[in-house]
């Protein structure tokens, strides 16, 4: 038998309005959401606790939130707060454990396997890190521990959105046993929609069904979604050079316009760049994705043989991803930047070329980003798009 | 044709010959064939050719029909090498040849021998002779810094140069440099250089297994061919033609900051650091003061590793960072048991050289770490 596992995670419920209440204290206690007023066609991109309980969600458009709740306060993203915040959670979990996963809007995943004799019961450490994430950054989230990251994240999900609950090894698919399919990451309506025709609405039903039959209903996903309502999940906690960077910007209105993508690009690129840069990371691997005015999304991706990290070597490799990914004509409305396969940033030396010395204006333009904010200094190339 | 062969010198014979037709397929599937020609005076010759390389094998057997044949080169030399017997029968029939030896018999299918391309080679008295173990040595120390990009077609092979007495190669990728050279009064010449392709240097290096003290070589200027003959064998290789780079222009001159280090110790300290990335293209830092460099490897999720080595060193305290991969080929070629560098700075391009010889010098350029 093998080392049972101790995965924790954290997930604070609507993070972006969490970060805009902590900024502007007025906001706690009201129905509020984060989205761009003014904006055609913007959507909620986060909700507070009082909006939610009138009806309101992420993604939906703006417009209709604001009929359903009248008086309904638009914040903007609090983008600079959620940098920070993000810091200081990656900060604290670090200190814990040396495998640490932060997800996108700040889902935190820790593996605390073997470090008993360092931080106590993993029941302990985990309960302890809740409440100092609690105390250093004025974030609530809710906190479970599991043997597996997938049981971990939909137990978050059960007690959001403060609360705490620990799952035993064995206990897992007792656990999931009555949650909607809905809860189980992976399954999207329609594949809900063929189970509840089959008859299963639960995922102790998903488990205990036969798995040809899953397989026949779902096709190859059946197998891996049935063994997820089991509380089966082998997934590794992602260590550093798995960790990604990512970022994405909304165009208003959707575009063809090559230079509008470009000064977006730009825009991505500086945002990402400036984070690798602080974290003393480049990175070995960049991925544009592009979603179009019909949601098609389209993703090309690019290795590299030596890590990258100024802004410049960034764009230059992410231009011409963004030419494939877009062909000419294709209007874009959201465009994204990821940047993987994250390690130290070197670069081997070329005999015949001089050595590129351009770095030092890439530290100045950090320390004045360090000094007055992410957005104190900005490349005029990037100041063309009317996204977010 | 009809022919009985020796097995061993059918090997011998064979052996270059399929090496050059291998993985040729793909080319041009006779190109995977060698031809095999069988003359009245009982001489066999075996050709091969990959368009870039060109190869001929002589050698004697007892000849019952004349006439040629062309079969699969990787085929026959395995067949060949697994038969049991120690004679060989080979014998062309209409849909192909027989192979028999003892009990075995193979039949084999064989492609026309008119496609097989008709290529020369050029008269024996064109070769000047020139030392095997010097050629070898030379190529030997030089070929691990040629260029595997093959966006720098120009950096694709070794340069051979030939100037006041002396035979000298160079190779670089562009990150690291190798040169060897040694005295040479014979009268090949090649004073405005010729690179020789990766692929080429690896055949010649084959060829010269060979027991023959010399070599001929002849080049040919009009076709940018490097000819190549040993007593049994010819072989005809395209050369690159390119511009090889400025090489004497990164070789550092700086004698100020030197550095003796003993080369085992140096190498089982780098071997361990390297554990440590799991053969990926990591760096060693070394931090290097009057007596001792501290050897630096860090990995973000295995942790980081530290040797410690007792050097003689003159100059400033200094900090540099390399490729693990080059730096170990490199001192892997020096020859002796300690080794010396020349530095500058950390951004500089580091001089290594054997201690007690001189025919060896090596430059590396360090890894950049921001």
């Amino acid at each position: 038998m093998g080392l049972i596992r101790h995965i924790v995670h954290l997930n604070v419920t609507g993070f972006a309005a969490q970060v805009a209440a902590l900024g502007d204290p007025t906001l706690v206690g009201r129905a509020f959401v984060v989205g761009l007023a003014g904006v055609p066609r913007a959507v909620v991109m986060d909700v507070s606790p009082e909006a939610f309980s009138e009806g309101i969600a992420r993604g939906m458009p703006l417009a209709a939130a604001r009929a359903r709740s009248r008086g309904l306060i638009v914040v903007p993203p609090p983008t600079e707060g959620q940098l920070r915040v993000a810091g200081a959670l990656w900060e604290l979990a670090g200190a814990v454990s040396p495998q640490v996963e932060l997800g996108p809007r700040a889902h935190l995943y820790l593996d605390l396997t073997g470090t008993r004799r360092l931080h106590g019961r993993a029941v302990d450490a985990a309960a302890r890190l809740q409440k100092e994430v609690r105390a250093r950054t004025g974030l609530s989230p809710s906190c479970a521990l599991s043997p597996n990251k997938l049981v971990s994240r939909v137990a978050t999900r059960v007690v959001r959105p403060l609360g705490f609950v620990a799952i035993p090894a064995g206990d897992e698919a007792d656990f999931l046993c009555p949650q909607p399919l809905t809860i189980l990451p992976g399954a999207g309506e329609t594949a809900v929609l063929r189970l509840h025709y089959l008859g299963v609405d639960t995922a102790g039903q998903l488990a205990a069904l036969d798995e040809a039959l899953a397989a026949a209903a779902l096709g190859p996903a059946g197998a891996k979604l049935r063994l997820a309502a089991a509380g089966v999940d082998p997934t590794p906690v992602g260590r550093a050079d798995e960790e990604t960077l990512l970022e994405s910007l909304l165009l208003q209105p959707d575009t063809a316009d090559p230079e509008v993508l470009s000064a977006a690009l730009w825009s991505l690129v500086g945002t990402l760049g400036f984070q690798l840069r602080n974290r003393g990371l480049g990175a070995g691997r960049v991925t544009v994705t592009v979603t179009d005015g019909e949601r098609r999304d389209s993703a090309r991706q690019v290795t590299l043989r030596e890590p990258v990290w100024r802004d410049a070597e960034l764009r230059a490799v992410a231009a011409p991803l963004l030419e494939r990914a877009a062909p000419r004509r294709l209007r874009v409305r959201r465009l994204g930047l990821q940047l993987a396969a994250l390690g130290p940033p070197r670069r081997q030396l070329d005999l015949f070329s001089p050595a590129d010395d351009r770095g030092g204006l890439q530290s100045a333009l950090d320390d004045l980003r360090r000094a007055h904010g992410p957005s104190a200094v900005r490349r005029g190339c990037a100041l063309l798009h009317h996204g977010t | 044709m009809k022919i009985t062969l020796n097995k061993s010198s059918f090997l011998n014979g064979l052996f270059l010959a399929q090496k050059i037709s291998e993985g040729n397929a793909s080319i041009q599937p006779i190109l995977s064939n060698i031809q095999i020609t069988a003359s009245g005076d009982g001489k066999i010759m075996c050709r091969a050719t990959d368009m870039s390389t060109s190869v001929t094998s002589e050698f004697q057997a007892e000849v019952f029909s004349q006439g040629t044949a062309t079969i699969n080169g990787k085929l026959l030399y395995q067949l060949v090498s697994n038969l049991s017997g120690k004679e060989v029968t080979l014998e062309k029939k209409d849909n192909g040849i027989t192979l028999t030896s003892n009990k075995s018999r193979f039949e084999l299918s064989s492609l026309r021998d008119e496609d097989f391309p008709n290529f020369n080679f050029y008269e024996d008295s064109s070769y000047v002779g020139f030392e095997s173990e010097i050629l070898k040595e030379l190529l030997e120390h030089t070929i691990f810094a040629v260029a595997t990009d093959e966006t720098k077609p120009h950096l694709g092979g070794i340069y051979l140069v030939t100037e006041k007495n002396i035979a000298k190669t160079v190779a670089t990728d562009g990150h690291k440099l190798a040169l060897a050279e040694y005295p040479y009064e014979g009268k090949f010449s090649v004073p405005g250089g010729i690179i020789i392709p990766r692929k080429g240097v690896n055949d010649i290096l084959k060829m010269l297994t060979e027991d023959s003290a010399s070599v001929g070589l002849h080049y040919d200027k009009e076709l940018k061919i490097l000819g190549l003959k040993t007593d049994t064998t010819k072989m005809n290789i395209k050369l690159i033609d390119s511009k090889f780079p400025p090489y004497e222009q990164v070789i550092p001159q700086y004698q100020e900051n030197r550095l003796v280090m003993p080369k085992d110790e140096f190498l089982g300290a780098l071997k361990r650091i390297s554990l440590l990335f799991e053969g990926s293209d990591a760096g060693v830092i070394l931090k290097i003061t009057k007596d001792t460099v501290m050897m630096n490897g860090i990995d973000t999720l295995k942790g980081k590793g530290t040797e410690e080595i007792e050097i003689d060193y003159t100059g400033e305290t200094m900090q540099i960072a390399f490729n693990i991969k080059f730096f170990e080929t490199i001192v892997n070629k020096i020859q002796g048991k300690e080794f010396c560098m020349f530095l500058h700075n950390s951004k500089s391009p580091a001089l290594i050289k054997p201690v007690e010889t001189s025919n060896f010098i090596a430059v590396l350029m360090p890894i950049r770490l921001d």
